[in-house]
């Protein structure tokens, strides 16, 4: 993914990709979440420009999860701010989440409630 | 795709003044982004100015949706019977408070739970009026708009002894889906 695909202003530490079965290659920028053709889907990667990605390989029995959770905290030093990338899929019987934590770490989940961030 | 722009925004005096706050210190002034200075201290047997803040989506070009307001602080207080109260809760929510200009006195606003001291686990903070969205858009924010009010206040107990409390910290999370 070439640079010019992260407009200055706009980037996003980690940004989608969703990779289709035909070999074509859906970016976050300039798409919704909800443009994914997810019965199309081969894989979906959350990638980061100084990082390996991280990959999801589809099943058609899945349904994709992708929000940012965000803590903003008020403390002596003023304010501090830090947002988790939340990603993964849910089933009729399960659900996964993995949660890309501030330092890179990656926690997997099946209830984003258990994780608890503190700055 | 653009993440939506949120802030805290507090809302001081008669004059329904709103500033941005990137500070939530406590005392007894009506200000926003208080310094922590001894002359606004919260004297024993006393209250604090209650808080009114709320969290603001200034610009969302992209259309995301915001939810899933939780807050709460860590720290310890002044004393051990010092409290610090709210109208966030989990449960049994209130609704949306109607902006009154902040006492120092105990209120029936800013008084119906103790603030967690860890995260909640749910929201505990409406937007519309109710902690829980709707398929017809309400208890979310999908365009620019305000959380309900944050209203807390602490109050000193009378055995409090004078002196620095240690550092608090107040949280504030949401979750955004693009």
């Amino acid at each position: 993914m070439s640079d010019e695909s992260y407009p200055e202003g706009e980037i996003e530490e980690w940004q989608w990709e969703a990779h289709y079965l035909d070999g074509s290659i859906l970016y976050q920028s300039g798409h919704k979440f909800k443009d994914i053709e997810q019965d199309k889907l081969h894989s979906f990667y959350m990638v980061h420009k100084e990082r390996a990605p991280l990959i999801l390989m589809w099943d058609p029995s899945y349904k994709l999860i992708h929000f940012y959770r965000v803590v903003i905290a008020h403390g002596s030093g003023g304010e501090q701010r830090l947002r988790l990338y939340c990603f993964g899929y849910q089933t009729k019987d399960l659900k996964n989440i993995f949660v890309i934590m501030p330092d890179g770490g990656l926690v997997i989940t099946d209830d984003i409630n258990k994780v608890r961030v503190y700055i | 795709m653009a993440l939506a722009t949120v802030i805290i925004r507090e809302t001081n005096t008669v004059s329904v003044t709103v500033t941005t706050a990137t500070s939530s210190n406590m005392g007894i002034l009506d200000t926003p982004n208080t310094t922590l200075a001894t002359a606004y201290a919260i004297p024993a047997d006393s209250y604090s100015y209650e808080k009114w803040q709320r969290l603001n989506v200034s610009a969302n070009a992209s259309g995301n949706t915001i939810q899933g307001i939780r807050v709460w602080r860590t720290g310890t207080l002044g004393g051990g019977s010092d409290t610090h109260t709210t109208n966030a809760r989990t449960a049994a929510y209130a609704g949306a408070a109607s902006y009154s200009t902040p006492v120092l006195t105990q209120t029936a606003a800013a008084n119906r739970e103790t603030m967690p001291t860890s995260d909640p686990g749910a929201t505990n903070l409406g937007i519309g009026g109710t902690l829980t969205p709707t398929s017809d858009g309400v208890g979310l924010i999908s365009t620019t708009g305000y959380s309900d009010y944050l209203v807390h206040q602490i109050h000193v107990h009378s055995s409090t002894t004078a002196g620095p409390a240690a550092a608090n910290t107040l949280y504030i999370q949401y979750d955004e889906y693009a």
